[in-house]
Formats: structure tokens, C-alpha cells, sequence
């Protein structure tokens, strides 16, 4: 299902759940009745086009209208980076440590070293997550900020010149590393090598967590790295031609 | 109470009592046995016997909930049910085998025979043989921190064919990261946890 503006939202929900926390990230709340996606957007002031963009495209993994998304202004593209952060530190990653610690607690005395592994493991990844994303707040989005407003209010003085060549977004680019590997590597853990639990309910619902998690993250680096990135690479071109003059 | 009878049985019946009592010992070597009248020392995991012994009617229901219970804290315990009438398939895989209070002398003698044989043999833990032995040294130099170069060094193998390796671990084991290979290594006593910190 294609949503367009006339979709009401709530097909739109029937249709495909997962879309419920991104609509969270436009902050939209639930109770909303029958009201379409044009209407929503307006009463939130959403950018109808945006949003249609990021929904469509989250939904369909073959969407991706590289071109268009990078139409967006960029303080349009980070903000909704930003709110997806908050989601998962704020939200993903607190439950889902919660949920592992249950299982610990659940798991028989001879099993709980194996489970303490997970806990580890999941320690971990909490951590890079919270580092690579703390990197991207505390020093990516704050230049690109800088530097988009200064290239439309077209002020670019001798400091902006200065740090497009010593930041530039590309650098990031480089290193931007996968998060998703180890969340990838913690579902096989729990699938094929952890001891079973008596309380299979509880593997079933971390497994559901970390499957949504790994593609609603897939989802936004693929926006970081195809939209954010190479908007920015434009932007940055051009600043350097202009000023070669 | 010695929790730690290798064998335990969960039997009611004074008869089926005396029967397995005499068969056991024959077939077990005389082994002990120890009677308890309810399985729920078992389910929450207080005893673990190597061989459990019990009558279909002296599970708590939901049957297979109480007997996946049972195998999640006694994995490598083995189960034999008594029971009256044919089981269905879901019970059955919870259990190692069932002895038919129907079935005739010959074959209940041959299936305690082949219960008490199976745990000489399955004391060895489960590990994970999909991946070959070479590879197995691999996976422990990585969770171990090695580089690529320095496994091809201590394996005096090129770099390439430890990549080759590693290319062919991640596929099959579906862990990418050195993080997640390491709990794979702990988890298969490949390595163990002080080797790790010793590193
Ligand atoms: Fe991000
Ligand atoms: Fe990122």
C-alpha cells in the first residue's frame, strides 16, 4: 500500500503497524479518528510531502527516492534523525535492557553465566549506540546546521570556508560505522546458540524488539547516508566553488 | 533428601513401584532410586536426575508446558514416561522414551534396557559442529583479540585464507562482529571466560 495524502491515517496503521513509531516521530499521538494524512500533517505542522516521503520509503524497501528526499531542507532531515534518536535511547534501548535482565533472572541457575553473555553483550552495544549517536549530535548535526544556514542566508565568510574544508561531511561518511551488525549478531545469539528458556514468551518478544529495532535503524542510516550525506556533499561543493572566485 | 539420585521416579502405584524397583535392578546395575510423589521439584528445577522416571498422570497440566519446564532445567537429564494410552506427538518429543503399560514383557525389557544405555553415552555436551575444526581455531583466535595477521601467523596461514575463513564463519554462524563471536566461543567452551581477561 502506496500512503498518499487522502489515506486515512488509521489504514494506514492497519496496514502496516510498524508505522506507529514514526508517527510518534512527527509527533503524532493516537485517538487521531478518521482524519486523512493531509489533514494530520496540517494540525501538526508536518511537511506533507516529507512525511509521505519518510513513510513511504520506511515502508517499502525498494522506495527510495534518493532525489527527492534530498529536496527536504536539511533542518526538515535532522530533526526527524534527532526524534528517532530520542526514540531509541530514550525508549528502544531502556526496554529492551529491561527485557534481557528479565531473562537473566528467569534463566536457571546452570544457564545464567550464558545469559550474563547476553547481558554483556547488550551492554556493549548500548554503549556504541550511545556513542555513535552522541557523536552525531555533539559534532555532525551541529555542523551541518551551522553551515546550512549560513549557505541560504548566504552569508559564507572566511570561518564557514575554513570549516567546511577542515569538518567536511564526508569524513563522517567514512566512518560512519553499522549499528546494526551486532544487534544482528544478538538476534542469531538468543536464536541459535542461547539455552531456552522456560518462558519462551519473553525470547519471542526481545526477538520482535530487536527485529523492529534493526530495520527501523537500517531505515535511518539509509537517511543518513543517502540523504543527509550527500545533500550535505553538494552543499559543501559549492560553498568551496563559490569561493574560489 | 539426596537430590542428587541419578534416578527419580514419580510413580503412584505400588505395583509399577515394585516392577521398576526390580528392573532397575537388572538393567541399571542396581542402581538407587529415589520415589517422590510430586513433579514439582522437577519442574522448578530443585532436581535434576539423570534419569526421571514418571507416570503420565502425575504431570500438571498443561502437560507440555510442565515438561518443557522440566527439560529447560534438566537438559541432559533423560525421561521416561509410563503411560496408559497412545501420547500424541508434542508430549512425545519432550520425553526420551515411553513405556506402554500395554506393551509386552519383551518390549518394556528392551526399552529400560536402551534407556539406562543412552546416558553413558550423552554425557558429552552439545556442541555446535557446523563449523569445521579449523574454523573453530579461528573463532577462538578472534574472540581471543588476534588480528587477521596474527592468526595467519600463528596458524601459518596467508591473510587471505584467514579471511576466507572468517567470510565463511560469519555465514555460517550468522555473527558478523568479534564482540558477537566471542559470546559464540564462550557459549561452545571453545574459550573460556579467564582466558579472555588473561588476554
Ligand atoms: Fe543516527
Ligand atoms: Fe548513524
Amino acid at each position: 500500500m502506496n500512503i498518499k495524502a487522502g489515506t486515512k491515517l488509521s489504514d494506514a496503521i492497519h496496514n502496516n503497524y510498524l508505522l506507529l513509531p514514526i508517527l510518534n516521530r512527527f509527533g503524532i499521538q493516537l485517538g487521531f479518528g478518521d482524519i486523512t494524512v493531509e489533514q494530520i500533517c496540517e494540525k501538526q505542522e508536518v511537511n506533507l510531502k516529507f512525511f509521505l516521503e519518510i513513510v513511504n520509503s520506511f515502508l517499502d524497501k525498494n522506495y527510495f527516492p534518493e532525489a527527492e528526499l534530498q529536496n527536504f531542507p536539511l533542518k526538515l532531515i535532522v530533526d526527524y534523525i534527532k526524534r528517532s534518536h530520542v526514540f531509541y535511547l530514550d525508549f528502544k534501548m531502556p526496554q529492551i535492557e529491561q527485557m534481557i535482565n528479565n531473562l537473566y533472572e528467569l534463566a536457571p541457575s546452570e544457564n545464567k553465566k550464558s545469559f550474563q553473555l547476553i547481558r554483556n553483550f547488550f551492554a556493549e552495544y548500548k554503549k556504541d549506540l550511545f556513542n555513535h549517536i552522541e557523536k552525531e549530535e555533539k559534532e555532525v548535526h551541529p555542523y551541518i546546521l551551522k553551515i546550512d544556514q549560513a549557505y541560504y542566508s548566504n552569508t559564507i565568510t572566511g570561518d564557514i570556508v575554513e570549516l567546511v574544508n577542515k569538518e567536511s561531511i564526508s569524513k563522517y561518511a567514512d566512518d560512519h560505522d553499522n549499528v546494526e551488525d551486532k544487534l544482528y549478531d544478538l538476534k542469531n545469539l538468543i536464536i541459535k546458540y542461547l539455552p531456552p528458556i522456560p518462558d519462551y514468551t519473553l525470547s519471542n518478544a526481545i526477538l520482535f524488539e530487536l527485529f523492529r529495532l534493526e530495520r527501523d535503524l537500517n531505515d535511518h542510516s539509509r537517511i543518513e547516508e543517502k540523504v543527509l550525506v550527500p545533500k550535505m556533499q553538494a552543499i559543501e561543493k559549492q560553498i568551496l566553488e563559490s569561493n574560489e572566485y | 533428601m539426596n537430590t542428587n539420585s541419578e534416578i527419580v521416579a514419580v510413580v503412584s502405584q505400588g505395583l509399577l513401584r515394585a516392577a521398576i524397583r526390580h528392573l532397575i535392578k537388572t538393567y541399571a546395575n542396581n542402581a538407587d532410586v529415589m520415589y517422590i510423589s510430586s513433579l514439582k521439584n522437577c519442574i522448578d528445577g530443585k532436581f535434576c536426575p539423570a534419569y526421571l522416571i514418571l507416570e503420565s498422570n502425575s504431570i500438571p497440566e498443561p502437560v507440555c508446558f510442565s515438561l518443557e519446564k522440566i527439560r529447560s532445567k534438566n537438559k541432559h537429564g533423560e525421561i521416561l514416561l509410563i503411560e496408559n494410552n497412545p501420547i500424541n506427538d508434542a508430549v512425545k518429543s519432550f520425553v526420551s522414551d515411553v513405556l506402554y503399560i500395554n506393551d509386552n514383557e519383551e518390549i518394556i525389557i528392551e526399552k529400560l534396557r536402551r534407556f539406562f544405555i543412552r546416558i553413558e553415552n550423552s554425557h558429552t555436551f552439545h556442541v555446535d559442529d557446523t563449523i569445521s575444526d579449523r574454523e573453530k581455531e579461528i573463532v577462538k583466535l578472534v574472540a581471543l583479540g588476534k588480528t587477521n595477521k596474527e592468526i595467519s601467523d600463528i596458524l601459518f596461514i596467508s591473510p587471505h585464507t584467514v579471511i576466507t575463513h572468517r567470510k565463511n564463519i560469519t555465514a555460517k554462524l550468522g555473527i558478523k562482529t568479534i564482540a558477537g563471536l566471542t559470546v559464540y566461543a564462550i557459549l561452545n567452551n571453545l574459550i573460556e571466560t579467564d582466558e579472555l581477561s588473561a588476554e
